[in-house]
């Protein structure tokens, strides 16, 4: 047996050694810091934190006035489906993955119930249009007894914002919010949100947040071949609150991103301006 | 020599001492250099880490900024006339297609217009674009797509003469700056602004070729904690950085480089990194260099792994090498203690043999003489006793034999007085009678001359007659001897010495009893033996007197014991010749209690 006057020094000796090798072991290895966590912030309706936008439903329609039936055009499909795929490949850069469209193109070119002239005006791109369209797809394609309606077009996923996109046979370039209010008048919304009454139209559309309308000849055109898409998307913007860039009278644009001065430019070479994405909560 | 290797079994003071200062001396300076070595080596690999990631951020900075600034440098217009008048539109198009073609990264580049006068009957609004050239348009732009910019930060800012260089926007084609600047005449007056749009291809170009030792990697973020460039695409996210300490640090315009800058954390990526970075002023930006903790202290984990290794090795190694060498030194010292103990206990005949071929195996060999020194002088001290004793018998047979033959009357009446002095005298010869008979049993026993003649016979008988001789004597003292005389099997002895061990015991029971008391003999059968017990109730025997009880000459000198006469023989004869009949003999005793005197005999064999 040893010798008890050893163990001590046994003792010492071996905690020097395990202390050394524990030394040895942990001084080689990192110090961790666990970085802070960003609180997750979801995108939003521009200045509204409460809509979120993460996941857009876009419903696409080719709407063609019913005089018009004749100028329906041949690959009005193939028109459609390559700017929204750069639209959504645009958008999700632009929101740095914190914002998705998911777009789908209704079936077939839908004849609208009345001529042209019934949907048409000259001024404010068109909004009339806009309404008068939409408030038809809403009756025919997104009520169950209508005649266009298809369910798995139709219903939106549970938590997505919906927008309804017009691609027209006729003259239009405009976008919007739809927002649900208990206000009677255009008169009085405008002075609620501190808009021009211009800009302020009622209409019976439920089932989406957002709608726009764009000529066809935007997508189709050659003089429109490099910013056509730009205009594309500066319409669909409009559908989650981004108001335009530039002064509607002179044309003066206030930015050089795609909702001012750069609307003007080809798709692949435009951006949103980081003013407009900290509005949209895409950037800190 | 004969080794045994337990290697295992450390037993005995010397082979810890060897153990403990082998292993201490031999894994103790090992561990404490390897410490020392590990700890330089890891100081250092910091200093080389933080030199090499300053390095690779400095040289890319340098790059990154050069990349932009040389294209601003080209936009850095000036004129040689004095008059406040832009550039005239063809020379316009000459400079921004040349611009264009030399500059692959400019995306676009336009002239704007900052007069307000009229020119040449025309006037065109101040900010309003003037020629333009781009990857869109590379014949150059019609007028219809030339837009005003006179809202915009880059024209306001280069038209009061200042370059302007905008945050980084990202674009499919890759991300993009705008920059802008004056175009100034021979007075430093502002007559056009030249803007353009900078794809930032390059500046990715420059990060992605960057190399960190194995997996290390580069990145830069933009204002916002955007990654515009990765040198490893794979890594590429898009979420911000600017809520990552280090990141958030770099883009508030802290420079995190050097030793004290270098910091060690978990990357956005989820692994351990040493990270560096520093912040682009001009731009903005930050740029940082994170290189996995795993690749980067790959080194040092390979020395540590080795120094650990071989001090491993090295304390086994010293294990087993300082028990051998223990072994080696302390099983000699271990032999000679064996054969020490042998000679103390008067065994000559057996040599210690050590053959180590060095100073222990004189020393064994010195204690091989020694002990044939003790053995003559035993011998010798023998052969005296023997002769002494036998000398001394005859006259003091002779001195009894003539002193009883006064007391008898046969050389005349012998008077009272005269005949007490004789008697005292018979006394005294009777002991020296004992005495001389003792030391030659003991000689005769030394000697091997004491004659054992072993036959089976009934112990009852031989107790009986002892008991009945003693008797009177114990009558003398009233004690009383009671004798269990059960049936037990016979033992092989011999008569004779078997008479003379009782005599001895019962006879010792009977002297160390003071006054009255009582002698118990009993028997018992143990395995093969037959255990006698013979139990007095006299004085005892201290636990140090029984450790010597059986050794020639030895006698308990207590107060108690004073008056007790004996040779200090009779139990060592005792004990011989028990155990030359192949017995055993012990003793139970404890002081003023009695003693208990016990001896075995081999039960015979029927």
């Amino acid at each position: 047996m040893a010798n008890n006057k050893f163990v001590k020094p046994l003792f010492i000796f071996a905690v020097l050694v395990v202390a050394a090798g524990v030394y040895f072991w942990f001084s080689g290895r990192s110090v961790d810091i666990v970085n802070r966590q960003s609180v997750y912030k979801p995108t939003h309706l521009y200045g509204n934190n409460d809509v979120s936008i993460e996941k857009i439903k876009l419903m696409v329609f080719y709407a063609v006035p019913g005089d018009r039936s004749g100028l329906i055009y041949g690959k009005w499909r193939e028109i459609m489906k390559k700017p929204l795929e750069k639209i959504s490949d645009f958008h999700k850069l632009q929101f740095h993955g914190g914002s998705e469209i998911d777009y789908e193109i209704y079936p077939k070119p839908v004849i609208l119930e009345n001529s042209g002239s019934f949907y048409d005006s000259n001024n404010n791109g068109n909004a009339k249009a806009l309404k008068l369209v939409a408030e038809e797809l809403e009756k025919r394609a997104f009520k169950k007894n209508g005649d266009l309606y298809l369910e798995n077009f139709a219903v939106s996923p549970r938590g997505d914002y919906p927008v309804l996109g017009i691609i027209y046979e006729g003259f239009g370039a405009i976008g919007g919010v739809i927002e649900e209010s208990g206000l009677e008048s255009e008169q009085e919304f405008a002075k609620l949100k501190n808009l021009p009454e211009s800009v302020i139209f009622k209409t019976s559309v439920e089932s989406a947040n957002g709608f726009f309308l764009l000529s066809r000849g935007y997508l189709s055109e050659p003089e429109f071949e490099f910013y056509g898409q730009s205009f594309l998307y500066h319409e669909f913007a409009h559908t989650f609150g981004v108001q335009d860039y530039y002064d509607h009278e002179t044309g003066l644009a206030f930015s050089d991103d795609i909702m001012g001065a750069g609307r003007w430019r080809s798709l692949e070479s435009n951006f949103i301006s980081s003013d407009i994405l900290k509005e949209l909560g895409a950037m800190n | 020599m004969i080794y045994n290797f337990d290697f295992f079994k450390l037993s005995g003071r010397l082979r810890n001492k060897i153990f403990f200062m082998t292993v201490f001396v031999s894994v103790g300076p090992l561990i404490i250099l390897g410490f020392l070595a590990f700890y330089s080596l890891n100081l250092f690999h910091r200093f080389d880490i933080a030199g090499i990631e300053d390095n690779l951020i400095n040289q890319k900075t340098e790059e990154v900024s050069g990349f932009i600034n040389n294209i601003i440098g080209v936009f850095e217009l000036r004129v040689d006339y004095e008059l406040s008048s832009p550039i005239a539109s063809s020379s316009q198009n000459f400079i921004l297609n040349e611009l264009l073609k030399s500059n692959p990264a400019l995306e676009e580049a336009a002239f704007v217009n900052t007069i307000s006068e009229e020119i040449n009957g025309e006037r065109i609004a101040v900010g309003k674009e003037t020629a333009k050239y781009s990857k869109t348009y590379p014949n150059g732009a019609s007028d219809d797509v030339f837009i005003n910019k006179s809202k915009l930060e880059s024209f306001q800012q280069a038209a009061t003469g200042k370059i302007y260089s905008g945050p980084v926007y990202y674009t499919l084609k890759g991300p993009m700056i705008s920059i802008a600047s004056p175009v100034l005449n021979a007075n430093n007056a502002v007559i056009n602004v030249l803007t353009g749009e900078i794809n930032l291809s390059g500046v990715q170009k420059i990060i992605q070729n960057s190399r960190l030792g194995n997996s290390g990697y580069l990145y830069l973020l933009d204002y916002d904690g955007f990654l515009i460039a990765h040198s490893q695409a794979s890594k590429a996210i898009k979420t911000s950085f600017k809520s990552q300490f280090f990141a958030s640090d770099l883009l508030k315009g802290e420079k995190k480089l050097g030793i004290g800058g270098q910091a060690r954390y978990q990357s956005v990526w989820g692994e351990p990194v040493v990270g560096a970075g520093d912040y682009i002023s001009k731009f903005g930006w930050a740029i940082i260099a994170e290189w996995p903790a795993n690749d980067a202290d790959l080194i040092v984990s390979t020395v540590r792994n080795q120094i650990i290794l071989f001090s491993l090795i090295v304390f086994i190694a010293a294990v087993f090498a300082s028990v051998f060498l223990a072994d080696r030194i302390v099983k000699p010292i271990k032999i000679l203690e064996s054969g020490t103990k042998r000679v103390s206990q008067g065994k000559f005949d057996q040599l210690v043999e050590i053959k180590t071929g060095d100073e222990i195996e004189d020393l064994g060999e010195a204690f091989n003489k020694m002990t044939a020194g003790l053995k003559r002088l035993e011998e010798l001290k023998e052969e005296f006793v023997f002769i002494a004793a036998h000398e001394l018998r005859t006259p003091v047979s002779a001195i009894k034999g003539y002193l009883s033959m006064v007391l008898d009357g046969t050389v005349g009446p012998v008077s009272q007085g005269a005949r007490k002095f004789i008697e005292e005298v018979l006394v005294a010869n009777q002991r020296l009678i004992q005495l001389v008979n003792d030391l030659l049993q003991v000689a005769r026993s030394d000697a091997g001359r004491l004659t054992i003649d072993v036959v089976s016979l009934d112990i009852r008988e031989q107790v009986k007659t002892v008991v009945s001789e003693l008797t009177p004597l114990s009558n003398e003292k009233n004690i009383k001897i009671i004798y269990q005389s059960a049936d037990v099997p016979g033992v092989m002895a011999d008569s004779v010495r078997l008479k003379e061990v009782l005599v001895n015991l019962i006879g010792n029971a009977i002297k160390y009893t003071i006054g009255s008391g009582e002698i118990a003999i009993s028997h018992e059968v143990k395995a093969q033996n037959l255990i006698t017990h013979i139990k007095d109730s006299g004085i005892g025997i201290s636990t140090e007197a029984q450790k010597k009880l059986f050794e020639k000459f030895y006698r308990v000198q207590t107060e108690k014991t004073r008056d007790i006469t004996g040779t200090g023989l009779g139990l060592f004869i005792v004990k011989q010749i028990i155990e030359k009949m192949n017995g055993k003999i012990w003793v139970e005793s404890e002081e003023g209690k009695g003693s208990t005197f016990s001896f075995s005999l081999p039960i015979a064999i029927s």
